[in-house]
């Protein structure tokens, strides 16, 4: 089944199409761009390390897993995939994160070979006990230079300290331990029960023709028989799991993340996403009093985030930044959250952060790689590609003071903080 | 694609690139100064950068400028100091949506450039014509946590530290986020002649992209720098040199758990296509010999890849490494480097690093952001090529060439930050 979905205001368009095989494939054509960008991607993320098969088998994978098994993808009896793309001269890559693993490729001639080459290899495992042991000497090496990240450790530690059971406690790329308990079983295992064409999304954007698109798919892609594994998602007390955690490292001044959990109810909408980001920003955001005021007082710098960190299986919002008193930031951003949810949102700071976030939308459609990422995600989480612009017509103040009631809860909250050895 | 590039010297030493283009969402306008890599000066730059950043005449707090910014559709607008060889860079952007997308039918671009305009050329200034005390306070404290920061993050602190031992004496030693001794020391003056020496006396470079005529903006432009009156400074690189033809080594220890090891090559060598696609054969990318080797084949490291400067004629290689494999990395480099001075390498490597470096010269027209970059580099050049006319350079490299190409290189430092203790 193919569908065309298009926007008159921005002049963009894009297909979707369920393809035979069972996977959805979504096509957006960029006239007069040499660069084309393709994504093929599994909702198997690290944090989907418990699951049961369509055999009904559950298993528990050691963590890292799919970060380990994105790595040796690339692998084959014979060239590797890395050799055939750079002997098209594409730049091709993949990444795992809490919920999806992907692979990728930009390129600006050979694309449909690139293509075939995408499709080819992530259809086709091979795994030795060989492979897997050499692989698991430069994971460690990566594993150890997040380890040195003291943004990223500020980072898991927050998710650690708020989640007793989801495995998003655990860093994506496992630790040194649990990666060496993975063998090609393991691997295996996981590939069969996630790969699954049923559980994956092709996404490509570019200047490309979406029937020629479609006749790489025709011809590459194995059809699909048999259920996706299912992932089991642990039950998570409302209350964060640890208040605090502290952790020493070689830093200047301490750098942490704090963060708020929320129940577990699925999927959000795409407009609780964009609501909850305008009430961070409306909250802490650079145009607010409170940022105003922790710049001025030194408790912050420009580097200060936040983020709606959520997904099928966890939700939480999380903001990291330097500060020389971590805990004093925290306290005076709850502070702020009672005063606007007792005085109100200002309507002005409110319509000028949506006019914000509107330019941004825009802006993002120049960017092809941009634009993959997001058509994957439209997929995992069942949006569509210009829903976001109605969202930013239509939302109201009333709405996000609502949102407000339920979020930023303090007994679901944790700190995280990094401080100098 | 129908881009309409065109390239005008408005007055002396100020250029502008104007590329009119439909291709886009937004209009970015951009404005690069370029001034002298020294100690005396460089921490007032950074300081004047995140200064005119804040806040300006017309919006003297902060919260009213990003407002104003907020109000332009969430105009992107940032600041930033960065190094080019012995040069300092501030740039100075702002990124709008096209008017096209306005909801009211509101002229963003003109907005956006005026917006540009004044928060350069017309500051926050008190009644003595100085920036002022509280602000320059408020930077102080940032510029410290910045640096504090890159000491933090052992990759930006290793490469830091390689540029001081490896470029010693020379500019390009310095960090373009300035250096803590001296950010204490910096005045209300200190900082409003660093301002002034800015306007009237760097090396400039503007570039606008996007579908509107900014058919007056070179005339504004040009209106603002005379105001000041001009008086360039001339911004000298030098070819990177180590006359005494020893190999500086230093080996730091920190509590860390992944060593970094850093490599330093002279590499004089004049013609410029050929070294970039020698080190594409040595050590950029997937198919180059340090990715196929030093990782992939010995795993020696999680990512070890190189980079050719060519106004400093120098090549770097970088890597990070189990800290007891140092020696065994620092051999593995060296050999690979010997393979490609000896010609050790097939005419597909060749290819496959041709190809790769055109793949990335391609995609450079893609967006605002790329175009702005690549012309945008040729702030320190009297010529400035096309991406097309970079294309075609590259693809007349021969073999022989890439093997002069090699042979210029010589190893100058080694420079290893290693987790533990000094046992020595």
């Amino acid at each position: 089944m193919i569908k065309e979905i298009k926007n008159e205001l921005l002049g963009e368009s894009y297909f979707k199409i369920e393809h035979s095989s069972g996977l959805t494939v979504y096509v957006m054509k960029k006239e007069g761009y040499k660069s084309s960008y393709a994504i093929f991607g599994t909702a198997f993320g690290s944090a989907d390390n418990h699951y049961i098969t369509a055999e009904n088998d559950e298993i528990t994978l050691p963590d890292g897993t799919a970060h380990f098994l994105e790595h040796k993808l690339f692998e084959s009896e014979e060239k590797d995939a890395f050799e055939r793309f750079s002997q098209t001269g594409a730049m091709a890559n993949a990444y795992t994160s809490f919920d999806r693993t992907c692979y990728l490729f930009q390129c600006s001639s050979n694309f449909y070979t690139n293509l075939e080459i995408l499709l080819d290899f992530v259809q086709s495992p091979y795994f030795t006990e060989q492979t897997v042991a050499k692989e698991q000497g430069i994971i460690g090496q990566e594993i150890k230079m997040y380890e040195d990240s003291p943004e990223w450790q500020a980072t898991m530690g927050v998710l650690a300290a708020l989640y007793e059971n989801c495995a998003v406690n655990k860093d994506i790329a496992g630790d040194v331990e649990s990666i060496a308990k993975i063998t090609p079983e393991t691997l295996y295992s996981a590939y069969n029960g996630f790969y699954n064409l049923n559980n994956m999304v092709l996404s490509v954007v570019g200047d490309v023709d979406p029937a020629k698109v479609l006749g790489v798919c025709d011809r590459t892609l194995k059809t699909e028989n048999s259920k996706a594994a299912r992932s089991v998602v642990s039950t998570e007390p409302l209350a964060s799991f640890k208040k605090k955690s502290v952790k020493k490292m070689q830093v200047g001044l301490p750098i942490f993340a704090f963060g708020y959990k929320e129940p577990h109810t699925g999927i959000k909408t795409l407009k609780e996403k964009i609501l909850t980001i305008i009430l961070n920003q409306v909250l802490i955001g650079n145009m607010s009093p409170l940022y105003q005021s922790l710049i001025e007082e030194g408790l912050i710098n420009d580097e200060f985030e936040s983020e709606y960190f959520t997904s099928r299986n966890y939700s939480a919002v999380l903001f990291t930044g330097t500060s020389k008193d971590p805990e004093a930031v925290k306290v005076k951003f709850e502070q702020e959250v009672n005063r606007v949810r007792e005085n109100g949102i200002d309507k002005e700071l409110f319509d000028c952060i949506v006019k914000e976030l509107y330019g941004d939308y825009i802006v993002f459609f120049n960017s092809v790689e941009r634009l993959a990422n997001a058509l994957c995600e439209c997929e995992f989480s069942s949006y569509g590609l210009f829903d976001e612009m109605e969202i930013y017509k239509a939302v109201t103040v009333d709405d996000a003071q609502e949102l407000l009631k339920e979020k930023y809860n303090p007994e679901a909250s944790s700190i995280s903080i990094i401080i100098g050895e | 694609m129908n881009d309409v590039i065109k390239i005008e010297t408005l007055l002396e030493g100020v250029r502008m690139m104007r590329c009119k283009t439909s291709r886009f969402k937004n209009t970015s306008i951009s404005v690069r100064f370029a001034l002298n890599l020294e100690e005396e000066t460089l921490n007032s730059y950074v300081a004047l950068c995140g200064l005119l950043r804040y806040t300006s005449a017309a919006y003297k707090e902060n919260v009213e400028l990003e407002k104003k910014l907020a109000s332009l559709y969430g105009a992107n607008f940032s600041a930033s100091s960065l190094k080019r060889a012995d040069a300092l860079i501030l740039k100075f952007n702002i990124d709008v949506i096209a008017d096209k997308f306005a909801l009211n039918g509101e002229d963003i671009s003109s907005s956006a450039l005026s917006f540009l305009l004044d928060t350069v050329f017309e500051p926050d200034l008190d009644e003595n014509g100085l920036f002022k005390e509280k602000n320059i306070n408020r930077e102080k404290r940032l510029m410290l946590e910045a640096i504090e920061a890159d000491n933090s993050d052992k990759m930006v602190y290793s490469a830091k530290r390689f540029d001081e031992i490896f470029y010693q004496g020379e500019g390009a030693a310095l960090s373009s986020n300035g250096f803590k001794e001296g950010v204490e020391e910096l005045t209300p003056e200190k900082v409003t002649d660093a301002w002034k020496r800015l306007i009237s006396g760097a090396e400039v470079f503007i570039c606008i992209i996007g579908e509107n005529d900014f058919s007056s903006a070179g005339a504004s432009f040009k209106e603002r720098f005379a105001s000041f009156g001009r008086n360039p400074e001339k911004i000298i690189i030098k070819k990177h040199e180590n006359p005494s033809g020893e190999i500086k080594r230093v080996d730091e220890f920190q509590p860390l758990s992944q060593g970094k090891l850093v490599l330093g090559f002279n590499a004089d060598c004049e013609d410029k296509y050929a070294a970039i696609l020698m080190n594409a054969v040595f050590g950029s990318g997937v198919n180059s010999k340090l990715f196929k080797n030093v990782r992939e084949k010995l795993s020696l490291c999680y990512y070890c890849s190189s980079s050719f400067s060519y106004l400093k004629r120098a090549v770097t290689v970088k890597s990070g490494i189990e800290s007891s494999n140092k020696e065994k990395a620092i051999c593995a480099i060296n050999e690979q480097l010997e393979q490609v001075k000896k010609g050790d390498f097939s005419d597909e490597d060749l290819a496959l690093a041709k190809l790769m470096i055109d793949e990335v010269y391609a995609s450079s027209n893609d967006s605002p952001s790329s175009i702005d970059t690549w012309y945008g580099s040729f702030i320190l050049d009297d010529e400035i090529y096309s991406v097309e006319k970079a294309r075609e350079l590259i693809s007349e490299v021969d073999r022989s060439r890439v093997l002069s190409a090699a042979n210029c290189l010589k190893l100058d430092t080694v420079y290893a930050l290693l987790g533990g203790e000094n046992n020595d």
